[in-house]
Protein backbone atom coordinates (compact mmCIF):
# COMPACT_ATOMS: atom_id res chain seq x y z
CA UNK A 1 0.00 0.00 0.00
CA UNK A 2 3.11 2.09 0.01
CA UNK A 3 2.53 3.38 -3.39
CA UNK A 4 -1.01 4.38 -2.80
CA UNK A 5 0.48 6.59 0.02
CA UNK A 6 2.57 8.07 -2.26
CA UNK A 7 -0.16 8.45 -4.84
CA UNK A 8 -2.50 10.77 -2.11
CA UNK A 9 0.13 12.88 -1.16
CA UNK A 10 1.07 13.15 -4.99
CA UNK A 11 -2.77 14.29 -5.62
CA UNK A 12 -2.85 16.45 -2.65
CA UNK A 13 0.44 18.14 -3.61
CA UNK A 14 -0.94 18.93 -7.24
CA UNK A 15 -4.16 19.88 -6.06
CA UNK A 16 -2.06 22.53 -4.10
CA UNK A 17 -0.25 23.73 -6.81
CA UNK A 18 -3.19 24.09 -8.61
CA UNK A 19 -4.77 26.07 -6.12
CA UNK A 20 -2.08 28.28 -5.79
CA UNK A 21 -1.94 28.68 -9.72
CA UNK A 22 -5.64 29.21 -9.55
CA UNK A 23 -6.13 31.85 -6.63
CA UNK A 24 -2.49 34.01 -6.64
CA UNK A 25 -0.26 33.23 -9.90
CA UNK A 26 -3.16 33.72 -12.80
CA UNK A 27 -3.79 37.52 -13.08
CA UNK A 28 -7.58 38.61 -12.87
CA UNK A 29 -9.81 38.39 -15.77
CA UNK A 30 -10.01 42.13 -17.16
CA UNK A 31 -13.86 41.95 -17.52
CA UNK A 32 -15.04 39.59 -14.85
CA UNK A 33 -12.25 40.21 -12.61
CA UNK A 34 -11.66 38.05 -9.70
CA UNK A 35 -15.38 36.01 -10.29
CA UNK A 36 -13.80 34.31 -13.43
CA UNK A 37 -11.17 32.58 -11.36
CA UNK A 38 -14.02 30.02 -10.87
CA UNK A 39 -13.94 28.84 -14.40
CA UNK A 40 -10.24 26.82 -13.20
CA UNK A 41 -12.67 24.65 -11.07
CA UNK A 42 -15.19 24.77 -13.27
CA UNK A 43 -13.76 23.48 -16.19
CA UNK A 44 -11.91 21.06 -14.35
CA UNK A 45 -15.06 19.57 -12.54
CA UNK A 46 -17.00 18.97 -15.74
CA UNK A 47 -14.07 17.65 -17.30
CA UNK A 48 -13.80 14.92 -14.88
CA UNK A 49 -17.95 14.51 -14.61
CA UNK A 50 -17.74 14.05 -18.64
CA UNK A 51 -13.99 11.64 -18.51
CA UNK A 52 -16.00 9.11 -15.30
CA UNK A 53 -19.24 9.07 -17.60
CA UNK A 54 -16.91 7.14 -20.25
CA UNK A 55 -15.43 5.01 -17.74
CA UNK A 56 -18.94 3.88 -16.62
CA UNK A 57 -20.12 3.34 -20.37
CA UNK A 58 -16.50 0.80 -20.98
CA UNK A 59 -16.99 -0.48 -17.45
CA UNK A 60 -20.55 -1.14 -18.66
CA UNK A 61 -20.08 -2.63 -22.04
CA UNK A 62 -16.98 -4.95 -20.27
CA UNK A 63 -19.21 -5.94 -17.23
CA UNK A 64 -21.96 -7.29 -20.25
CA UNK A 65 -19.31 -9.14 -22.45
CA UNK A 66 -17.21 -10.92 -18.89
CA UNK A 67 -19.81 -10.45 -16.17
CA UNK A 68 -17.50 -10.18 -13.42
CA UNK A 69 -18.42 -7.91 -10.75
CA UNK A 70 -15.36 -6.02 -10.81
CA UNK A 71 -16.50 -4.09 -13.77
CA UNK A 72 -19.82 -3.40 -12.07
CA UNK A 73 -18.18 -2.00 -9.25
CA UNK A 74 -15.67 -0.06 -11.79
CA UNK A 75 -19.38 1.33 -13.02
CA UNK A 76 -20.77 2.50 -9.81
CA UNK A 77 -17.83 3.91 -8.46
CA UNK A 78 -16.86 6.19 -10.96
CA UNK A 79 -20.84 7.02 -11.61
CA UNK A 80 -20.73 7.92 -8.09
CA UNK A 81 -17.91 10.20 -8.06
CA UNK A 82 -19.27 11.50 -11.99
CA UNK A 83 -22.37 12.87 -10.47
CA UNK A 84 -19.97 15.00 -7.41
CA UNK A 85 -18.01 16.22 -10.30
CA UNK A 86 -21.12 17.22 -12.57
CA UNK A 87 -22.51 18.52 -9.80
CA UNK A 88 -20.09 21.05 -9.16
CA UNK A 89 -19.82 21.99 -12.85
CA UNK A 90 -23.28 22.53 -12.50
CA UNK A 91 -23.20 24.78 -9.61
CA UNK A 92 -19.95 26.47 -10.13
CA UNK A 93 -21.63 27.26 -13.47
CA UNK A 94 -24.50 28.62 -11.80
CA UNK A 95 -22.14 31.01 -9.99
CA UNK A 96 -20.08 32.29 -12.30
CA UNK A 97 -23.26 33.02 -14.42
CA UNK A 98 -24.52 34.93 -11.80
CA UNK A 99 -21.48 37.03 -12.08
CA UNK A 100 -20.94 36.83 -15.66
CA UNK A 101 -24.41 37.36 -16.64
CA UNK A 102 -26.31 38.73 -13.49
CA UNK A 103 -28.38 35.51 -13.59
CA UNK A 104 -28.14 32.30 -11.32
CA UNK A 105 -29.27 30.38 -14.67
CA UNK A 106 -29.07 30.56 -17.91
CA UNK A 107 -30.26 28.07 -19.97
CA UNK A 108 -27.10 28.41 -22.07
CA UNK A 109 -25.98 25.07 -23.95
CA UNK A 110 -22.78 23.68 -22.35
CA UNK A 111 -24.63 24.35 -19.14
CA UNK A 112 -27.91 22.87 -20.00
CA UNK A 113 -25.84 19.75 -21.19
CA UNK A 114 -24.17 19.60 -18.46
CA UNK A 115 -27.69 19.43 -16.15
CA UNK A 116 -29.14 16.83 -18.16
CA UNK A 117 -25.65 14.62 -17.84
CA UNK A 118 -26.64 15.40 -13.91
CA UNK A 119 -30.11 14.23 -14.47
CA UNK A 120 -29.06 10.90 -16.41
CA UNK A 121 -26.62 9.69 -14.25
CA UNK A 122 -28.52 10.38 -10.89
CA UNK A 123 -31.12 8.54 -12.40
CA UNK A 124 -28.63 6.17 -12.82
CA UNK A 125 -27.72 5.75 -9.35
CA UNK A 126 -31.54 5.59 -8.19
CA UNK A 127 -32.03 2.80 -10.26
CA UNK A 128 -29.30 0.82 -8.60
CA UNK A 129 -31.04 1.41 -5.50
CA UNK A 130 -34.43 -0.23 -6.95
CA UNK A 131 -32.62 -3.27 -7.59
CA UNK A 132 -32.00 -5.95 -4.95
CA UNK A 133 -30.32 -8.81 -6.48
CA UNK A 134 -26.61 -8.18 -7.35
CA UNK A 135 -26.33 -9.54 -10.94
CA UNK A 136 -29.73 -7.71 -12.18
CA UNK A 137 -28.45 -4.95 -10.72
CA UNK A 138 -25.71 -4.76 -12.50
CA UNK A 139 -26.94 -5.73 -15.41
CA UNK A 140 -29.93 -3.58 -15.61
CA UNK A 141 -27.05 -0.13 -14.41
CA UNK A 142 -24.89 -1.97 -17.57
CA UNK A 143 -27.86 -1.25 -19.85
CA UNK A 144 -28.86 2.27 -18.87
CA UNK A 145 -25.20 2.99 -18.53
CA UNK A 146 -24.62 2.42 -22.30
CA UNK A 147 -28.23 4.13 -23.06
CA UNK A 148 -27.47 7.51 -21.18
CA UNK A 149 -23.82 7.50 -22.54
CA UNK A 150 -25.21 7.13 -25.88
CA UNK A 151 -27.32 10.09 -25.74
CA UNK A 152 -24.94 12.58 -24.39
CA UNK A 153 -23.94 13.60 -27.90
CA UNK A 154 -27.64 13.83 -28.91
CA UNK A 155 -28.23 15.92 -25.89
CA UNK A 156 -24.99 18.16 -26.78
CA UNK A 157 -26.01 18.36 -29.82
CA UNK A 158 -29.50 18.94 -30.09
CA UNK A 159 -29.84 21.30 -27.25
CA UNK A 160 -26.66 23.61 -29.11
CA UNK A 161 -29.21 23.28 -32.21
CA UNK A 162 -32.15 24.34 -29.78
CA UNK A 163 -30.34 27.27 -28.19
CA UNK A 164 -29.63 28.56 -31.48
CA UNK A 165 -32.89 29.07 -32.60
CA UNK A 166 -33.65 30.83 -29.30
CA UNK A 167 -32.64 34.59 -28.88
CA UNK A 168 -29.98 34.93 -26.56
CA UNK A 169 -30.67 37.27 -23.99
CA UNK A 170 -27.43 37.38 -22.44
CA UNK A 171 -24.16 37.08 -24.55
CA UNK A 172 -21.57 34.67 -23.18
CA UNK A 173 -19.73 36.41 -21.08
CA UNK A 174 -16.86 38.03 -23.57
CA UNK A 175 -14.66 35.57 -25.10
CA UNK A 176 -12.44 34.52 -22.30
CA UNK A 177 -8.83 35.90 -24.07
CA UNK A 178 -6.43 33.39 -22.01
CA UNK A 179 -2.84 34.77 -21.01
CA UNK A 180 -0.60 31.95 -20.55
CA UNK A 181 -0.67 32.46 -17.09
CA UNK A 182 -4.07 31.24 -16.99
CA UNK A 183 -3.98 28.77 -19.40
CA UNK A 184 -1.22 26.89 -17.21
CA UNK A 185 -3.74 27.24 -14.57
CA UNK A 186 -6.10 25.84 -16.40
CA UNK A 187 -4.02 22.94 -17.34
CA UNK A 188 -2.66 22.62 -13.46
CA UNK A 189 -6.50 22.57 -12.35
CA UNK A 190 -7.77 19.89 -15.11
CA UNK A 191 -4.46 17.74 -14.40
CA UNK A 192 -4.65 17.45 -10.46
CA UNK A 193 -8.64 17.30 -10.86
CA UNK A 194 -8.00 14.00 -12.78
CA UNK A 195 -5.63 12.77 -10.65
CA UNK A 196 -8.11 13.85 -7.56
CA UNK A 197 -10.79 11.50 -9.78
CA UNK A 198 -8.15 8.74 -10.40
CA UNK A 199 -7.41 8.31 -5.92
CA UNK A 200 -11.33 8.49 -5.12
CA UNK A 201 -11.86 5.75 -7.81
CA UNK A 202 -9.23 3.49 -6.32
CA UNK A 203 -10.65 4.17 -2.67
CA UNK A 204 -14.10 3.59 -4.02
CA UNK A 205 -13.17 0.32 -5.21
CA UNK A 206 -11.31 -1.08 -2.60
CA UNK A 207 -14.61 -0.16 -0.14
CA UNK A 208 -16.64 -1.42 -3.10
CA UNK A 209 -13.99 -4.88 -2.61
CA UNK A 210 -14.30 -5.13 1.09
CA UNK A 211 -18.34 -4.74 1.19
CA UNK A 212 -18.40 -7.53 -1.49
CA UNK A 213 -16.13 -9.51 0.63
CA UNK A 214 -18.29 -8.97 3.94
CA UNK A 215 -21.22 -10.06 2.30
CA UNK A 216 -19.49 -12.98 1.13
CA UNK A 217 -18.45 -13.67 4.51
CA UNK A 218 -22.11 -13.38 6.13
CA UNK A 219 -23.72 -15.54 3.02
CA UNK A 220 -20.86 -18.46 4.30
CA UNK A 221 -21.88 -17.72 7.85
CA UNK A 222 -25.53 -18.12 7.27
CA UNK A 223 -25.29 -20.99 5.30
CA UNK A 224 -22.95 -22.66 8.09
CA UNK A 225 -25.03 -21.94 11.13
CA UNK A 226 -28.26 -22.98 9.01
CA UNK A 227 -26.81 -25.98 8.59
CA UNK A 228 -26.55 -26.70 12.44
CA UNK A 229 -29.87 -26.60 13.10
CA UNK B 1 -30.80 -12.76 -37.05
CA UNK B 2 -32.42 -16.46 -35.34
CA UNK B 3 -30.49 -19.21 -34.76
CA UNK B 4 -29.74 -22.56 -36.51
CA UNK B 5 -32.65 -23.93 -36.79
CA UNK B 6 -34.87 -21.48 -35.27
CA UNK B 7 -38.61 -20.52 -36.29
CA UNK B 8 -38.62 -17.23 -38.34
CA UNK B 9 -38.01 -14.16 -36.72
CA UNK B 10 -40.20 -11.93 -38.48
CA UNK B 11 -42.97 -14.66 -37.73
CA UNK B 12 -42.83 -14.29 -34.24
CA UNK B 13 -42.89 -10.61 -34.27
CA UNK B 14 -46.05 -10.76 -35.82
CA UNK B 15 -47.62 -13.62 -33.61
CA UNK B 16 -46.51 -10.95 -30.68
CA UNK B 17 -47.96 -8.06 -32.19
CA UNK B 18 -51.22 -10.33 -33.06
CA UNK B 19 -51.16 -11.66 -29.45
CA UNK B 20 -51.29 -7.85 -27.84
CA UNK B 21 -53.69 -6.17 -30.54
CA UNK B 22 -56.28 -9.21 -29.04
CA UNK B 23 -55.47 -9.42 -25.63
CA UNK B 24 -55.91 -5.29 -26.02
CA UNK B 25 -58.92 -5.84 -27.77
CA UNK B 26 -60.24 -8.11 -25.16
CA UNK B 27 -59.11 -6.36 -21.54
CA UNK B 28 -58.75 -2.62 -22.59
CA UNK B 29 -56.16 -2.50 -20.36
CA UNK B 30 -53.89 0.52 -21.74
CA UNK B 31 -55.42 2.27 -24.71
CA UNK B 32 -59.03 2.97 -22.82
CA UNK B 33 -57.21 4.52 -19.48
CA UNK B 34 -54.88 6.48 -22.10
CA UNK B 35 -57.49 7.75 -24.30
CA UNK B 36 -59.71 8.78 -21.14
CA UNK B 37 -56.80 10.51 -19.94
CA UNK B 38 -56.07 12.61 -22.99
CA UNK B 39 -59.95 13.88 -22.99
CA UNK B 40 -58.79 14.40 -18.90
CA UNK B 41 -55.33 16.64 -20.01
CA UNK B 42 -56.76 18.35 -22.74
CA UNK B 43 -59.71 19.73 -20.00
CA UNK B 44 -57.06 20.44 -17.14
CA UNK B 45 -54.71 22.27 -20.14
CA UNK B 46 -58.00 24.19 -20.61
CA UNK B 47 -58.78 25.34 -16.64
CA UNK B 48 -55.18 25.57 -15.85
CA UNK B 49 -54.15 27.62 -18.78
CA UNK B 50 -56.87 29.66 -21.18
CA UNK B 51 -57.39 32.34 -19.33
CA UNK B 52 -60.16 34.64 -20.99
CA UNK B 53 -58.04 35.99 -23.94
CA UNK B 54 -54.97 34.43 -23.71
CA UNK B 55 -53.21 32.84 -26.64
CA UNK B 56 -52.14 29.06 -25.56
CA UNK B 57 -50.53 28.96 -29.58
CA UNK B 58 -46.87 30.12 -28.50
CA UNK B 59 -46.66 27.30 -25.98
CA UNK B 60 -48.75 25.23 -28.21
CA UNK B 61 -46.38 22.82 -29.53
CA UNK B 62 -44.63 22.03 -25.98
CA UNK B 63 -48.21 21.08 -24.89
CA UNK B 64 -48.91 18.51 -27.42
CA UNK B 65 -45.72 17.03 -26.76
CA UNK B 66 -45.36 17.14 -22.96
CA UNK B 67 -49.41 15.93 -22.96
CA UNK B 68 -48.85 13.39 -25.14
CA UNK B 69 -45.53 11.83 -23.64
CA UNK B 70 -47.06 11.38 -20.39
CA UNK B 71 -50.36 9.83 -21.77
CA UNK B 72 -47.81 7.87 -23.24
CA UNK B 73 -45.97 6.52 -20.26
CA UNK B 74 -49.58 5.31 -18.89
CA UNK B 75 -49.71 2.44 -22.31
CA UNK B 76 -46.26 2.50 -22.83
CA UNK B 77 -45.45 1.31 -19.05
CA UNK B 78 -47.24 -1.53 -18.84
CA UNK B 79 -45.94 -3.14 -22.20
CA UNK B 80 -44.34 -5.79 -19.63
CA UNK B 81 -46.26 -5.63 -16.18
CA UNK B 82 -49.19 -7.43 -17.62
CA UNK B 83 -46.31 -10.16 -18.99
CA UNK B 84 -44.73 -9.92 -15.54
CA UNK B 85 -48.05 -10.81 -13.66
CA UNK B 86 -48.80 -13.82 -16.02
CA UNK B 87 -44.97 -15.33 -15.31
CA UNK B 88 -45.95 -15.60 -19.71
CA UNK B 89 -41.91 -13.47 -20.45
CA UNK B 90 -40.45 -17.20 -19.50
CA UNK B 91 -42.64 -18.38 -22.42
CA UNK B 92 -41.63 -15.52 -24.54
CA UNK B 93 -37.97 -16.27 -24.01
CA UNK B 94 -38.20 -19.97 -24.56
CA UNK B 95 -38.70 -18.82 -28.38
CA UNK B 96 -35.83 -20.20 -30.59
CA UNK B 97 -35.84 -16.93 -32.24
CA UNK B 98 -33.66 -13.85 -32.02
CA UNK B 99 -34.85 -12.15 -28.37
CA UNK B 100 -35.23 -9.12 -30.23
CA UNK B 101 -38.22 -10.12 -31.73
CA UNK B 102 -39.77 -9.19 -28.15
CA UNK B 103 -38.75 -5.72 -28.46
CA UNK B 104 -39.87 -5.22 -32.12
CA UNK B 105 -43.19 -6.62 -31.73
CA UNK B 106 -43.86 -4.66 -27.97
CA UNK B 107 -42.42 -1.23 -30.06
CA UNK B 108 -44.62 -2.20 -32.81
CA UNK B 109 -48.00 -2.47 -30.96
CA UNK B 110 -46.85 0.55 -28.74
CA UNK B 111 -46.99 2.62 -31.79
CA UNK B 112 -49.90 1.07 -33.27
CA UNK B 113 -51.48 2.51 -29.76
CA UNK B 114 -49.90 5.46 -29.58
CA UNK B 115 -50.95 6.06 -32.99
CA UNK B 116 -54.65 5.28 -32.56
CA UNK B 117 -54.31 7.70 -29.37
CA UNK B 118 -52.75 10.49 -31.17
CA UNK B 119 -55.37 10.40 -33.72
CA UNK B 120 -57.63 11.56 -31.16
CA UNK B 121 -55.74 13.48 -28.83
CA UNK B 122 -54.24 15.96 -31.14
CA UNK B 123 -56.94 16.80 -33.05
CA UNK B 124 -59.01 17.26 -29.75
CA UNK B 125 -55.93 19.55 -28.27
CA UNK B 126 -56.05 21.70 -31.41
CA UNK B 127 -59.83 21.78 -31.29
CA UNK B 128 -60.71 22.34 -27.25
CA UNK B 129 -57.30 25.23 -26.71
CA UNK B 130 -58.57 27.05 -29.37
CA UNK B 131 -55.60 27.02 -31.79
CA UNK B 132 -55.97 26.99 -35.36
CA UNK B 133 -54.24 24.24 -37.45
CA UNK B 134 -51.91 25.97 -40.15
CA UNK B 135 -49.26 23.54 -40.23
CA UNK B 136 -48.83 21.41 -43.59
CA UNK B 137 -50.21 18.08 -43.08
CA UNK B 138 -47.92 15.43 -44.83
CA UNK B 139 -44.95 16.94 -42.71
CA UNK B 140 -47.07 17.65 -39.68
CA UNK B 141 -47.96 13.97 -39.78
CA UNK B 142 -44.35 13.00 -40.43
CA UNK B 143 -43.06 15.15 -37.04
CA UNK B 144 -46.03 12.95 -35.20
CA UNK B 145 -44.59 9.43 -36.32
CA UNK B 146 -41.16 9.95 -35.73
CA UNK B 147 -41.58 11.83 -32.32
CA UNK B 148 -44.01 9.02 -31.46
CA UNK B 149 -41.43 6.54 -32.69
CA UNK B 150 -38.42 7.80 -30.56
CA UNK B 151 -41.17 7.63 -27.55
CA UNK B 152 -41.70 4.23 -28.68
CA UNK B 153 -38.30 2.92 -29.14
CA UNK B 154 -36.59 4.45 -25.62
CA UNK B 155 -40.24 3.52 -23.66
CA UNK B 156 -40.44 0.24 -24.82
CA UNK B 157 -36.87 -0.21 -23.67
CA UNK B 158 -36.70 1.25 -20.15
CA UNK B 159 -40.54 -0.39 -19.96
CA UNK B 160 -38.79 -3.79 -19.85
CA UNK B 161 -36.02 -2.37 -17.87
CA UNK B 162 -38.65 -0.60 -15.04
CA UNK B 163 -40.35 -4.01 -14.88
CA UNK B 164 -37.47 -5.68 -13.20
CA UNK B 165 -36.80 -3.20 -10.50
CA UNK B 166 -38.59 -2.73 -7.01
CA UNK B 167 -40.40 0.37 -8.60
CA UNK B 168 -41.90 -1.30 -11.34
CA UNK B 169 -43.58 0.51 -14.32
CA UNK B 170 -43.34 4.31 -11.77
CA UNK B 171 -39.61 4.35 -12.45
CA UNK B 172 -40.09 4.74 -16.62
CA UNK B 173 -40.56 7.90 -16.83
CA UNK B 174 -38.24 8.80 -14.45
CA UNK B 175 -35.44 6.66 -16.33
CA UNK B 176 -37.26 7.80 -19.60
CA UNK B 177 -37.94 11.56 -19.61
CA UNK B 178 -33.84 12.35 -19.09
CA UNK B 179 -32.83 10.09 -22.35
CA UNK B 180 -35.88 11.59 -24.29
CA UNK B 181 -34.78 14.94 -24.00
CA UNK B 182 -33.41 15.59 -27.83
CA UNK B 183 -36.82 13.60 -28.88
CA UNK B 184 -38.76 16.80 -26.90
CA UNK B 185 -36.32 19.17 -28.25
CA UNK B 186 -36.45 17.79 -31.80
CA UNK B 187 -40.17 17.43 -31.88
CA UNK B 188 -41.52 20.45 -30.30
CA UNK B 189 -38.87 22.67 -32.45
CA UNK B 190 -40.28 20.92 -35.33
CA UNK B 191 -44.09 21.28 -34.45
CA UNK B 192 -43.33 25.18 -33.59
CA UNK B 193 -41.58 25.71 -37.25
CA UNK B 194 -44.34 23.93 -38.73
CA UNK B 195 -46.97 26.51 -37.03
CA UNK B 196 -45.55 29.07 -38.25
CA UNK B 197 -43.36 30.19 -34.56
CA UNK B 198 -40.36 31.07 -35.07
CA UNK B 199 -37.96 30.33 -38.00
CA UNK B 200 -40.68 28.52 -40.70
CA UNK B 201 -37.45 27.23 -42.34
CA UNK B 202 -36.41 24.98 -39.46
CA UNK B 203 -38.40 22.18 -39.60
CA UNK B 204 -36.53 19.91 -42.42
CA UNK B 205 -33.43 20.04 -39.71
CA UNK B 206 -35.53 19.04 -36.88
CA UNK B 207 -36.86 15.94 -38.94
CA UNK B 208 -33.84 14.85 -39.81
CA UNK B 209 -32.41 15.06 -36.04
CA UNK B 210 -35.35 13.06 -35.24
CA UNK B 211 -35.06 10.11 -37.51
CA UNK B 212 -31.71 10.41 -36.47
CA UNK B 213 -32.32 9.75 -33.24
CA UNK B 214 -35.06 7.56 -33.80
CA UNK B 215 -32.64 5.43 -36.36
CA UNK B 216 -30.09 5.51 -33.11
CA UNK B 217 -32.45 3.95 -30.48
CA UNK B 218 -33.66 1.39 -32.03
CA UNK B 219 -30.79 0.02 -33.46
CA UNK B 220 -29.12 0.71 -29.42
CA UNK B 221 -31.99 -1.45 -28.00
CA UNK B 222 -31.87 -3.88 -30.50
CA UNK B 223 -28.25 -4.87 -28.99
CA UNK B 224 -29.13 -4.34 -25.25
CA UNK B 225 -32.62 -5.32 -25.06
CA UNK B 226 -31.45 -9.12 -24.50
CA UNK B 227 -29.36 -8.35 -21.49
CA UNK B 228 -32.93 -6.61 -19.65
CA UNK B 229 -34.64 -10.18 -20.95
CA UNK B 230 -32.01 -12.31 -18.70
CA UNK B 231 -34.05 -12.70 -15.54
Amino acid sequence: MRWRTAFTWLVFLSVEISLFLAFLYAPPDVVLGETQRIFYFHVASAWNGLLAFTVVFVAAVAYLMKRTPEWDRLALASTEIGVVFITMGVVTGSIWARFAWGVWWEWEPRLTSSFVLWLMYVTLLVLRNLVEDPDRRARLSAVFGIVAFVDVPVVFMSIRWWRSVHPVVVEAGGKLNLEPPMVLALVASVISFTLLYLLLLMERLTISKLEADLADIKRTWKERTSGVE
Amino acid sequence: MGAAGAVGWWPQVSALLWKELRSESRTHDSFTPMLVFAFTVVTVFGFGLKLAGVSLRPVFPGLIWISTYFIGFLGIGRSFAGEKAQDTLAGLRLVPADPSYIYVGKLLSNLLFLSALEAVSIPLQFALLGVEFTAPLLPFAGVVILGTTGFAAVGTLLSGLATHTRAGEILLPVLAFPVLIPAIIGAVQATASLLGLGNALDWPKWIGMLAAYDVLFVAVSLVVFDFIMES
